[in-house]
This record gives structure tokens, C-alpha cells and sequence, in this order.
């Protein structure tokens, strides 16, 4: 059977109807460009024989319209490519484009019901339709820019002159995602229903009673909505709009450019000219390595992270209703503040009522703040939070949080004490940041119940869970701790055991380097500007300043006694001693104690203290070339991060890659950690890594998995 | 004493049908399509572009996409390096030519080593007219006694007796001869248009037609309007020994409506070698002059007269002539007072068959003659055009 399917009704209309064979949805790949082709001369050749009074699009897959373009086609293309292939793909976008035009211009009414998500591509069809419905609660929307590339088939022009040019605007560069009524609120669709056969009866109602239907652009004298590029109610949009995309992305995102500017231009002429322009800047897009960078780690990694790659086959899913959680700080609170946003009922367990009290009321501060939660939804969230001193309270939790401060003795403290009232089936995760699992076990009687779940801060914002399994951890915990995270709506990478496991280990190294160069006397302005234009959303400095220099010398006193207790010896770094400095003779602890890096004047934006220059640069700033400073900061994660795939931490890319840009900042634009050296060309990379190292230091030696693998001509997959 | 000026290159884009939805470079903004010329020119020649001083460009109407010093606008969104500075001008037609002859001049002066003239005009995108001006103010009219340039060229072809067979065989000439120019691969200095992925939007001049005499025979007059609407009578106050004026130019028989530009790159000797460029030409002379303004067309002949006797010459010592064909009267009275035989003028077509991008066809047709000179190695070239306003504008090359 068919891609596409016609059915002709006894009122004379067609169901065109997408069905693509061995796929549960429909993608917009080669055999649907040959399928529209056929259907299309079909269409036309009926109803040139007469008797056709309108087409109703579908989709032949239960709950599902159409899913976009096949990006695994898009990641096989070949991006270097000569200007005869790059005509040839623009003439293939021009070729996907044509059947779509052809559909809105048949001169009998369209219409289209949209019974499941429809994304990318298969919003584009929609948008070629004159009247679209879609079943209550699907999703819909322009989602390409989030992997680095635009709507390529008409949707960029359909959508700016359906809506303007300052609405279509951030639907498309950010890639939102609307639901039915939202879509049906901004006009991309035209109602709702219930059910499919009412869908149906309504769109077959419609195209009856529109004979004459036309798209809004083919319209005499269509104006497009809020004007055009010159006009007065645009300036703001055209003099200050590139400047705040470029802000937003620091012109790292070649999507977002390529959009900005497509809107433009393809409002200013008519729209098969528009399609040419958009086809254009589609083609760049395609061949553009960000794009493939993200379409890497966005689509094909997170899909298979999402569908459980990570998680032991054959458990069943867990369903959690009660966790516990010990530790009323901001970590716990945030991690109860969202587990009941998801239904799940929370005991939070602190040294006394009044610390566990503050953890509930921190809870109710973000309910009030969120704008999406209403006081009635506050209300109930709270119910399920309960604030306690008392362990007996955690007796029926299916799985423990420990979230107390970053010391060995109060976490065995604590675990022992839950253990002795918790089920004994019940897992235990410990929030710790870097402290090796399998070591913080020994104070548990139940090891293959213990894993560490690590969360970002603010828990109740940041994506990403990174979980580690210990050297005992069964696959059970291991399932239940994914489950769990899945149910919290994060999105959970696997690693195993070693101290800083994966996220922290890492993103170490490029603080280290910040500090290393402030004590070589680099201008610190120039730092952090380096890593803003790498694309990290804070600079290793004003990390630092976040997390409190006070903390980071805790937990160096830590380590070194962790090291001396294992007969490991202990070396005093430049990034010690700088810390120590900044502690001890600088009074300098950290933003929460008002002076760091930065200085924190009242009122105003905060700077980088000058005292810094007069410590490490009294006679001027030590001049290294800007690019080494960027390097620097984004080389040491990726070879740390290589070291962690060759040890073992790391168990997949793609936990590298995710975890990467959602955890600790990583250029989204690399497509993470790993991806970042496909990018930059593994044989690039190592004869970069091996400059660095002879300048900067023995951090940046290339190890020996990586020669190896160059040696293989094989990429971080 | 001043420095020899010498051409080492000229270049310019296909022209495209101006008009909005049909021609292929519609959808190219003006400054991509200068963006385009800058780079075949850097590319072409190995420019070192922190040694060029200047880059004026031309623009029949220098407002909105074509406003805001396009030179420098498009200098500083190339490749080429933002030392090079940029300004526009306005001529009308003979922008680009003057831009190439004021380039020519700083050059001669001495002041400057290399410098690019050219210019670019997109009828499609901007639009005739879209500057509005002060041509058109009513006390500028009545007291100048301006009317509609198309109705000046059937004003001056009344004057001299031309029929409408006689520019309509002007025009199949045209056609003919450019058809054949372009089939044979003579327009060497045409540099495809490509967009920013390097693929080609436009590789040829897309206006030229095939036509017959009966075919342009056909085409109804496109100024009788204005003559009808009162511009006619605005003629005869200045003109009043025409009785009628003959509407005989036709969309056939004058330029046509396109976009495109063109760009020349001029230097002296040094500046030439030190980047090891081959002059190809030099700037014999040039000259502009103002002529009666309500026919505002009969510039060309005082400009070329005034330009050969800055150069010493007669226009017996030329051996090609680049007349712009903005109506085929202006090229038939050029021909009659300066008794130039068709063998000499115009000889692989011009702006009726392949149009006329206002500000940028000085630049494209001096790049014409160039090549044409070298095809049948001749030595000496004029190029020559009428501007609104009465302006004339001529320039003598001569191959070295």
C-alpha cells in the first residue's frame, strides 16, 4: 500500500490521507516526496474530470499526524559539498515545496484534520491547507530551530504571513510548541474538536460551504498582519530585533539568523519568491555543521535517552506516590516543590520542624511566583508536602532523596537513620555532587538499593538528572531512580561511579582553568567574555562566585583529606592556592557573601574586582592570544570528558553530550562535550589539544583513547 | 602632470527583468547584488582589498534598500577589508559612468592608488522613481518645463524626422545583435549573481527576445498617455514648431526594465603592479554636459564631442562606440550628428534587448566596449550616455 491514500466520498470529496508503510507516524522523507508527486497528479487529474468538490487531509496513524522531516536523511547528507550538489539540494527543497503550493492553489476547498501531533514538516502541510482542525490537546508548532534549522517547506513563509512578522517571529525561532486551543487563540488553526469523526464531519461541513476557499496570501489585496519591514510600526522590530537575537545567542545560533532574516525578506515579495528566499536560506542551514551538531544530540541522543536507552530492559515501570526527602535546604526544597507539581506525594526530613517547615514555605514562594500555578493548584501541590523532624515519617517513601550538606559523616549518619525505618525495598539516592558513591554505601545496609541521583541547582528549574550507579547498585534502583526522574519531567543521563562522576569532574576542569588564568595574570574581563562567546551561560569566574568560594575551600580541605586519609598525597594547585587567597587574605567568599571575583555594588550590575589585577597582574595583564582563552575553557571539558568515556564513567556519547548542555552549560551550539571534537575534526583537535598542552599545561594532552580512536576514523557516536 | 588612470577590470551582474514576481533577481537585494560584484572582483584578481581606496557607487534612486551609502554598507557586510571606504552618488543613468570617471580622476590626481566605480540599481525591488525628488515639484516643472522622458525621446525623434519603422529597425538590431553577442559567449564580463550558498540565481541577461519588424510593429506607444495628459503641450511651449509629436517609442523600441549592476576597478601603474594586475585599458578622457532639459535626452553628442576634444581626437580615431540605448531615437541622432555607421555603434546590442538598470548601466556598458575592443583587438572605445536632466556623460578608453 501507499504513502498516501485517496478516498473519494459520495459528496465528492477526497480524503488525502498520509499512512506511511512500516512507520507508526508519518515523516516527510524520499518516499513521501514521490507519494505527493503521484497523489498530486491524481487530485488534479480527478478533478479536472469533475465531480471533485474538496480534499480533507489526514492522517491514516491512530493519535498520530505527522512527525516532520526525516532527520536521519538530513544527518547522512555530506556538508561538504560543491555549489553543483548545494544546487541540486536548493532544487530538491524547491521540488518538496511545489506539491504543497499546487495543494492550496487546486481551486477546491482543503481541509485538514489534525489528529496528533503535528511538528515541522507536518505542520507545514497544515499550514498549505485553507482551513484546519485539530483534536483537543494535540500538540502542533514549528519546532526546527531547536535543532538548528528552519522550517524549510513554505512554513517559514506561511506562518509570517498568516500572522506578521513580530508574531511568526518567536513561534519560529524558538520553536514553540503550541497546544489545540493556544494554536486556535494565536489563529494557526481554525477550531477544535472533540473526537475524529466529529473532526472529520466538521471539516467535510466546512469545505460544503467554502467552495470558493483560498488561502489568505492568494487573496486580492491580503495584507500581511502588522505591516511590512518598512513601516513605522516595525522599526523597533527591524533596528533593535537582530541585535536582541544576536544577544540571546551571541551569534553562535546560524538558525536563529537565518530565520530573523527569512521573515524579513520573504514579506518584502510575493510568495513564490518568498519560497526561493526560504528555500536559500534552508540550504545553508542543511550544510551548516551547528545544525548537525544539534540534530546529533537533540534528536537522534535525547530521543534514545527519552525512550530508556539508559534504563535496564525488562523492569517494570515504577510509578512513584510518596518519596522523602532529607534536607530542607534549596536543593530539597526544590526537589519537593516539583515532585508534587507531578502528583507525588513529599515528606521532607530535617534536623528539627523549624529547618523542615522552611523547606514547604520555600515551596509555596515558587508556587506564588509561577504564573502557571494558580492558588488552587498551590493549594493542593502543598497538601502533598509534608515538613518533618521525625524518620518514622519516611516509613512508606518508595525511594529517599538525601540532600544534607557535602559531609561524609552526616550522610552516613543519615542514611543509617533512614534505613532503619524505611521498606527494604525502598532505594536511597544520595543528591551529592561529587562524592563517590560506592563510598558513601558503606554506610548503608541495603548497597544495591544506593545510587547517587544528582540534580542541578534550582532543582525545580534545571533539566537534568545525572544518575550514577555504584559498584553494587542493582538494576532495579537503577530503573527506579530513572523512572522516578522521568517522573519529575527531568531528563535523566546514567553514569558510574568516581569521584565528581561525570557533570562535576567536568565542568571542574574549565573553572580550573578560569582561576589558573587569573593567576597567570590574564584580564579577567577577557575570561569570562570567552566563555559567554563559546557559548556558556556563565564564565568559570562568576561560577565560582555563585557556588561561593567559601564552599569551593570546604570541599578542596575535603578532598585533600580524602586524599591524604587514602594515601594519595596532595598537591596545592594554583587553583588552591587562588581560592585560599581569595578566603583567607582577600575576605572574598563568594557572591552570597557579598564579594567574589566580582564586586556586588547595591543597585547595580556587578563588575569584576580590581582587586584581582592588583594581586595577579600589578604590572599589566599577561597578553595570550583571545582564542587560546577560549580553547582553554572548552578543551579541558572535552578531553576530561573523553578520559571519563575511556574510564568508564561515562557509559554513552550521548550521556556526555545531553549531559553536558543541560547540566553544567556546555556550548549548546557543539551539540555537547563530545559532539564539540566531531565538529571540530578529531585529528584538528588533537593537534590543537597538543599546542595547548606545550603552553598551557599537561591538562590538555590529548589521552591515548582519543589518539586511538582518530587512528580508527571513527567519531564520538 | 597627471597619473595615467588604468582599468584592470570590469564586471557586471546579468541584468534581470525588473519587475516584481518575474525576474530572477527580484528576490536579491541591492546590496547583494553589489556584495556579489565585490567578491568576483576580489576573487577574480587576488585582491588585496586594503590596498583599494575607495569604492563610489551609483544609484538611480538611493533610497530605502538602495539608500544609505550602499558602497560602504556592502564593503562592511563582504569579505573585503572595512579599510576600503565607500560613497554613493547620483547621475541618473550616468551614474556608473561617472562614478568610473570620477574613480578615473582620483586617480589622476594622484590622491588615490586603486579605486572601484561602478553601480546597481534593482527596478524590481525599489522601483523607478521611488525617490521622489525634486524633478517633480510643481514650481520646479512649471518653470522648467519638464515632461516624461519616453515623450522627450518621441519629442526629439519628431524633431528629427525619425519614423516609427526607424527606431523599431533600430531595436530588432539590438535584439539581434545581442542575442548573437550572448550565444557566442562574448559578454566575458559577466559574473553570475549566486546567493549566499554559492548557488546561481541568475547566469544570463534574461530580458533579450526574439522579435520581428512586425512584431514591434504591434506595440502600442508607451508615452501617448503622457503627450495626452498634458506633458505633450508642455512640449510645444518649448518646442513650438512641432505641430504633433509622433508617439513612436514602444516598450520594443526603448530600454527595458531591469535589475543589475556593474562595477570597474581603475589604478595606476604601481598600484597595478604591486598586485600584479594587467591593465587592460586606459582612461583617455571624459566629460559631462548639460543640454536643452524638457528633451533631456540629446546629451550624448556635446558629452562625446567634449570628451574628444579633451583627448584630441575626432570621432574618426574610435573604433567602437557604447551609445546607451535608452530610447532608439537617442542612438539614430548620435549616429546622424556624429556620422557614426551602425558598424561602429552598439554592436553587440544594448539596453532595448538587455535593459537598462539605471544607475549601474554606465559601468556594465563601459565593460562591454572593453571586451568587445579586446574580442576584435581594436584600440579605442567611447562609451557615452543620456541622464535626465539633459545630462550627457561620455568616456574615452583606450586599450594598452
Amino acid at each position: 500500500m501507499g504513502y498516501i491514500r485517496l478516498e473519494k466520498d459520495s459528496d465528492g470529496i477526497i480524503d488525502f490521507i498520509f499512512d506511511q508503510p512500516g512507520k507508526t507516524v508519518n515523516t516527510m522523507g524520499v518516499d513521501y516526496q514521490e507519494a505527493m508527486d503521484t497523489a498530486m497528479s491524481e487530485v488534479k487529474r480527478q478533478i479536472a474530470e469533475g465531480g471533485v468538490t474538496g480534499i480533507y487531509v489526514k492522517s491514516g496513524k491512530p493519535k498520530q499526524f505527522f512527525a516532520g522531516g526525516d532527520i536521519k536523511d538530513m544527518l547522512e547528507m555530506d556538508l561538504n559539498v560543491d555549489v553543483k550538489e548545494k544546487t541540486r539540494i536548493y532544487n530538491g527543497l524547491m521540488e518538496t515545496k511545489q506539491p504543497l503550493r499546487d495543494l492550496e492553489l487546486l481551486g477546491v476547498p482543503v481541509a485538514v484534520g489534525i489528529n496528533g501531533p503535528a511538528m515541522g514538516g507536518g505542520f507545514e502541510i497544515a499550514l498549505s491547507c485553507h482551513h484546519r482542525i485539530a483534536l483537543e490537546g494535540v500538540a502542533m508548532g514549528l519546532p526546527e530551530a531547536q535543532i538548528g534549522l528552519m522550517p524549510g517547506a513554505g512554513g517559514t513563509v506561511r506562518l509570517t504571513r498568516l500572522l506578521g512578522m513580530q508574531q511568526a517571529m518567536p513561534l519560529i525561532a524558538q520553536g514553540k510548541r503550541l497546544s489545540a486551543s493556544k494554536a486556535l487563540e494565536k489563529g494557526l488553526i481554525h477550531d477544535t474538536a472533540e473526537n475524529e469523526e466529529q473532526m472529520a464531519e466538521k471539516a467535510k461541513a466546512w469545505i460544503k460551504a467554502n467552495p470558493d476557499a483560498r488561502q489568505p496570501w492568494d487573496t486580492d489585496g491580503y495584507q500581511i498582519p502588522g505591516g511590512l519591514p518598512d513601516d513605522a510600526a516595525n522599526q523597533g522590530f527591524i533596528f533593535f530585533g537582530p541585535a536582541a537575537t544576536m544577544g540571546q545567542t551571541k551569534n553562535l545560533m546560524p538558525a536563529q539568523n537565518a530565520i530573523y532574516s527569512c521573515i524579513v525578506d520573504s514579506a518584502r515579495v510575493d510568495f513564490d519568491t518568498a519560497q526561493k528566499i526560504e528555500g536559500r536560506y534552508m540550504v545553508s542551514l542543511l550544510l551548516d555543521q551547528t545544525a548537525r551538531n544539534m540534530m546529533t544530540t537533540f534528536f537522534l541522543q535525547m530521543e534514545a535517552l527519552n525512550r530508556g536507552a539508559n534504563r535496564p530492559a525488562g523492569i517494570e515501570r515504577t510509578v512513584f506516590k510518596k518519596i522523602g526527602i532529607l534536607g530542607a535546604g534549596q536543593m530539597g526544597a526544590g526537589i519537593a516543590t516539583m515532585a508534587a507539581q507531578k502528583g507525588i506525594a513529599v515528606v521532607i526530613k530535617d534536623i528539627d520542624q523549624i529547618h523542615a517547615d522552611k523547606g514547604k514555605d520555600y515551596a509555596a514562594k515558587v508556587y506564588a511566583k509561577n504564573k502557571r500555578v494558580d492558588d488552587a493548584q498551590a493549594e493542593k501541590y502543598l497538601s502533598l508536602i509534608s515538613a518533618t523532624d521525625n524518620y518514622a515519617d519516611l516509613a512508606d517513601c518508595e525511594l529517599i532523596i538525601e540532600a544534607v550538606f557535602e559531609d561524609r559523616a552526616i550522610k552516613a549518619a543519615v542514611t543509617a537513620d533512614t534505613e532503619a525505618v524505611i521498606a527494604a525495598n525502598a532505594v536511597f539516592a544520595s543528591n551529592t555532587s561529587a562524592l563517590p558513591i560506592s563510598e558513601l554505601a558503606q554506610a548503608s545496609t541495603r548497597v544495591e538499593n544506593f545510587i547517587g541521583m544528582h540534580f542541578f541547582s534550582p532543582a525545580e528549574k534545571m533539566p537534568l538528572v545525572e544518575i550514577i550507579c555504584g559498584e553494587k547498585t542493582s538494576d532495579s534502583s537503577l530503573a527506579k531512580a530513572f523512572d522516578l526522574a522521568q517522573q519529575l519531567g527531568k531528563t535523566p543521563i546514567v553514569v558510574n561511579d568516581g569521584p565528581g562522576f561525570f557533570t562535576s569532574r567536568t565542568i571542574a576542569t574549565t573553572i580550573s582553568q578560569g582561576a589558573e588564568m587569573v593567576t597567570e595574570g590574564i584580564n579577567p574581563v577577557l575570561i569570562e567574555s570567552a566563555a559567554r562567546d563559546n557559548g556558556a551561560p556563565v564564565g568559570p569566574l562568576a561560577a565560582i562566585d555563585e557556588i561561593s568560594q567559601q564552599t569551593a575551600y570546604k570541599n578542596g580541605l575535603q578532598a585533600k583529606e580524602d586524599a591524604i586519609a587514602q594515601g594519595k598525597g596532595w598537591v596545592e594547585t594554583p587553583v588552591s592556592q587562588l581560592i585560599d587567597r581569595m578566603v583567607n587574605e582577600f575576605d572574598r567568599k563568594g557572591k552570597v557573601h557579598g564579594a567574589g571575583y566580582y564586586e556586588y555594588p547595591e543597585g547595580k550590575k556587578k563588575h569584576i574586582w580590581s582587586g584581582l589585577a592588583a594581586a595577579y597582574a600589578s604590572e599589566g595583564f599577561t597578553d595570550i592570544p583571545y582564542q587560546d582563552i577560549k580553547d582553554r575553557l572548552w578543551f579541558c571539558q572535552s578531553l576530561e570528558a573523553v578520559r571519563c568515556l575511556e574510564e568508564g564513567v561515562l557509559r554513552s556519547v550521548g550521556d556526555a553530550n545531553i549531559g553536558s548542555i543541560m547540566g553544567i552549560g556546555f556550548a549548546a551550539q557543539t551539540g555537547g562535550v563530545l559532539q564539540a571534537i566531531n565538529a571540530y575534526g578529531l585529528s584538528a583537535f588533537i593537534e590543537r589539544a597538543r599546542v595547548l598542552a606545550k603552553q598551557y599545561g599537561a591538562a590538555f594532552e590529548p589521552p591515548q583513547s582519543l589518539i586511538d580512536r582518530e587512528g580508527r576514523g571513527e567519531l564520538f557516536q | 602632470m597627471t597619473t595615467e588612470a588604468y582599468i584592470y577590470d570590469a564586471i557586471r551582474t546579468p541584468r534581470g527583468i525588473g519587475k516584481p514576481g518575474k525576474g530572477s533577481l527580484f528576490e536579491v537585494k541591492p546590496i547583494d547584488l553589489v556584495t556579489n560584484l565585490l567578491e568576483a572582483m576580489k576573487t577574480r584578481n587576488d585582491l588585496d582589498t586594503t590596498q583599494v581606496d575607495d569604492v563610489i557607487i551609483a544609484t538611480g534612486d538611493p533610497v530605502n534598500e538602495q539608500g544609505s551609502n550602499l558602497a560602504k554598507t556592502a564593503i562592511n557586510y563582504s569579505s573585503w577589508d572595512s579599510v576600503t571606504t565607500g560613497a554613493q552618488i547620483h547621475r541618473y543613468c550616468a551614474g556608473a559612468l561617472d562614478a568610473v570617471n570620477v574613480s578615473a580622476a582620483k586617480v589622476m590626481a594622484g590622491m588615490e592608488d586603486l579605486v572601484c566605480g561602478g553601480g546597481v540599481e534593482s527596478l524590481s525591488r525599489v522601483g523607478m522613481g521611488a525617490s521622489g525628488g525634486a524633478i517633480t515639484d510643481p514650481a520646479v516643472q512649471m518653470k522648467s518645463l519638464f515632461i516624461s522622458q519616453g515623450l522627450g525621446a518621441d519629442l526629439m525623434a519628431s524633431l528629427d524626422g525619425f519614423t516609427r519603422e526607424d527606431v523599431d529597425r533600430y531595436a530588432l538590431m539590438s535584439q539581434v545583435r545581442a542575442a548573437h553577442a550572448r550565444d557566442n559567449g562574448y559578454f566575458k564580463s559577466l559574473v553570475p549573481v549566486v546567493d549566499f550558498n554559492g548557488v546561481t540565481i541568475l547566469d544570463h541577461d534574461e530580458l533579450i527576445r526574439a522579435t520581428s519588424m512586425d512584431s514591434l510593429a504591434s506595440l502600442k506607444p508607451s508615452f501617448k498617455m503622457f503627450n495626452d495628459f498634458g506633458h505633450g503641450d508642455v512640449a510645444r511651449l518649448r518646442y513650438p514648431q512641432v505641430e504633433e509629436i509622433d508617439n513612436i517609442h514602444t516598450p520594443g523600441n526603448s530600454s527595458g526594465i531591469v535589475d543589475g549592476a556593474g562595477l570597474v576597478l581603475l589604478g595606476n601603474k604601481a598600484a597595478g603592479d604591486a598586485q600584479g594586475l594587467k591593465p587592460r585599458a586606459r582612461i583617455v578622457s571624459f566629460a559631462t554636459t548639460g543640454s536643452e532639459p524638457t528633451i533631456m535626452l540629446a546629451g550624448p553628442v556635446p558629452a562625446a564631442q567634449k570628451a574628444l576634444k579633451k583627448a584630441g581626437m575626432t570621432i574618426n580615431d574610435i573604433d567602437l562606440v557604447e551609445l546607451n540605448e535608452a530610447f532608439a531615437s537617442v542612438v539614430l541622432r548620435f549616429q546622424r550628428e556624429l556620422n557614426v555607421e551602425d558598424e561602429r555603434i552598439n554592436v553587440n546590442g544594448g539596453a532595448i534587448a538587455m535593459g537598462h538598470p539605471i544607475g549601474a548601466t554606465g559601468a556594465m556598458i563601459l565593460g562591454v566596449l572593453l571586451d568587445e575592443l579586446e574580442r576584435r583587438d581594436l584600440r579605442t572605445g567611447l562609451c557615452t550616455l543620456c541622464a535626465a536632466g539633459g545630462i550627457g556623460i561620455a568616456t574615452i578608453i583606450e586599450r594598452v
